[in-house]
């Protein structure tokens, strides 16, 4: 038995790797169908949307990179579908420069269904762009929406889109949806509008930043809140479109029960062998 | 031919018409630079650098240009053209021209030719441009001054300037948001309780209520040093602060391991599907 563990203890950390990556792909290839659950969390922020009425206006704000995309891209997806279902108009910005190009390419993908063909630009959502200083864009936006995006993210001019008529600050936005990631996002429309404006605050982020939200959910401060890629695949079932996210649910369902079981190894390896060499 | 027995069907570079598909292309670089970064996990090798480097460049790049398009274009470039504009076809008389409305007084009064006119028009121009477009156009210059080792305290000044307005703007609505309403959320009713009658829905949140309480204020005890932490209160509570903050870092950990599980997913999604089409995309 000593062996086995000391075996264990000294196994080469790419046998691990494989390990992982095995246990990825084999679920993405033969998938087992192992079922989503909701939580509260993503119902309420679901609720958030479904709960606006036609015509009324969603701030769906893409605070991310590439980097982060696996996990909020289809968060961003799945809300603009809802958005569309419902005849929500979504006026999306970003306050990460790259989250323009996740914006465009977050709509493209969604008009490129049938369902949604009728969608138009101007009328039925917009993309306004980043803009320099996410702090004063925020704050500009409660004062003059107009002032602070005087064009969209292809230079035209705001005043000849319909949706923006009769945008003037956020008394005329039903709720804001920010898709965060790092530290600008959820965090800063709560503490810079969400008190100030009476907004309705919900959102999506990375896995890794989802425990420092925990207390504004506490709060009720943040209405919701979709928690990385499993986030994701619960508003894929909610808006009943299976993506990405729920198929990359089983596989991470594997790789963590492989890591527990790694963790579990290594812990009872290290007390068995405790105080030997080997 | 074996990797059409395993399904693997490599996305092609050509398209239908005989030319080359970007797509495809985009498809394989994507494809050669992924696996390049996780042949980091063998070893460090040439592909991983070159990927590495590369990612940073494109990065930045792009940052640049959407900065320069975002940011420089709308807020100094048009808005200087449109004034510079503006200024020609007030001096030409070309009012149908004039973007803004409010400009067209200035017409009105250079036409009735009115004594000290001209130095009004010219000093409200001139003002305009060097306070609402010069001087914070300068501002952001003297931060350039960080690469100059001769000048590089120039950029202490636009580093005040960005730090006491952000200062400004956050300091009370943080202190709003992320202190006050917490305390507030922190001081739970239990009138539920026995408001409601004891059952089950009553029940488990004021418990849920009675946890928190009790973890917050043993949390807090444990980054209390003023007093040693040994005795029944102090030692007890100090105790239970530790283990509500080792769940809470175990939390922690769980959702960063879910977070790069994710990225890994997905890259594999992408590999399968997008390049080897062995699964559906």
């Amino acid at each position: 038995m000593t062996t086995i563990f000391k075996m264990i203890n000294n196994l080469d950390r790419r046998i691990l790797f494989i390990i992982i990556a095995l246990s990825v792909i084999l679920p993405l290839i033969r998938p087992i169908g192992l079922p989503v659950a909701v939580t509260p969390i993503t119902k309420t922020a679901y609720d958030v949307v479904d709960s606006l009425k036609e015509g009324e206006r969603l701030l769906l704000s893409f605070d991310f990179d590439p980097a982060s995309e696996p996990e909020l891209f289809p968060m961003a997806k799945c809300v603009i579908r809802h958005c569309f279902r419902k005849n929500i108009r979504i006026v999306a910005i970003a306050l990460w420069a790259q989250g323009p190009m996740e914006c465009k390419k977050a709509f493209e993908e969604v008009l490129s269904e049938s369902e949604f063909s009728n969608k138009v630009y101007g009328k039925d959502y917009v993309n306004l762009g980043v803009r320099p200083s996410y702090l004063a864009t925020v704050k500009g936006m409660g004062t003059s929406f107009a002032n602070t995006f005087p064009v969209d993210f292809s230079e035209k001019p705001i005043t000849d889109f319909e949706i923006m008529k009769g945008l003037t600050n956020y008394k005329d936005i039903g709720a804001v949806f920010s898709l965060t990631t790092g530290s600008v996002g959820i965090s800063t429309y709560l503490a810079l509008i969400q008190l100030q404006y009476n907004v309705k605050v919900t959102g999506g982020c990375t896995a890794v930043s989802a425990l420092e939200y925990y207390p504004y959910l506490q709060s009720k401060q943040l209405l919701g809140l979709l928690e990385g890629m499993k986030g994701a695949s619960e508003y894929e079932k909610l808006v009943n479109k299976p993506g990405k996210a729920t198929a990359a649910m089983e596989p991470q369902s594997i790789v963590h029960i492989v890591l527990i079981f790694f963790i579990l190894i290594a812990n009872l390896s290290q007390y068995v062998l405790k105080g030997q060499k080997y | 031919m074996p990797l059409y027995i395993l399904g693997i069907n490599f996305v092609s570079i050509t398209d239908p018409k005989g030319g080359y598909s970007g797509e495809g292309i985009g498809i394989w670089i994507a494809a050669i630079l992924t696996i390049g970064i996780y042949s980091f996990l063998y070893k460090d090798n040439f592909l991983y650098k070159f990927a590495e480097y590369l990612f940073v460049g494109v990065s930045a790049g792009y940052l640049t240009a959407v900065s320069y398009h975002q940011s420089l274009v709308p807020s100094l470039i048009a808005p200087l053209q449109t004034l510079s504009r503006d200024f020609y076809h007030i001096i030409t008389g070309a009012s149908a021209e004039i973007s803004d409305p409010s400009l067209l007084v200035w017409q009105k009064e250079l036409v009735a030719n009115k004594f000290g006119t001209e130095f009004s028009f010219i000093a409200f121009f001139s003002l305009k441009i060097l306070f609402l477009y010069i001087l914070p156009c300068w501002i952001g210059l003297m931060m350039v001054a960080r690469v100059v080792p001769n000048i590089t305290w120039v950029s202490k000044y636009p580093l005040a300037v960005i730090v006491g307005y952000a200062s400004g703007i956050v300091i009370v609505t943080t202190l709003q948001a992320s202190i006050l309403e917490q305390i507030r959320a922190s001081f739970i009713s239990l009138a539920p309780l026995f408001s409601a009658g004891w059952n089950f829905d009553t029940l488990l949140p004021c418990i849920n209520n009675i946890i928190m309480v009790i973890c917050l204020c043993c949390a807090i005890i444990y980054f209390y040093f003023s007093a040693e932490h040994k005795g029944i209160i102090l030692g007890t509570a100090s105790r239970l602060g530790i283990w509500t903050l080792m769940i809470t870092f175990g939390a922690s950990f769980g959702y960063t391991i879910m977070a790069r599980i994710s990225l890994l997913i997905s890259r594999f999604q992408f590999l399968l599907g997008d390049w080897m089409q062995l699964i559906s995309k």
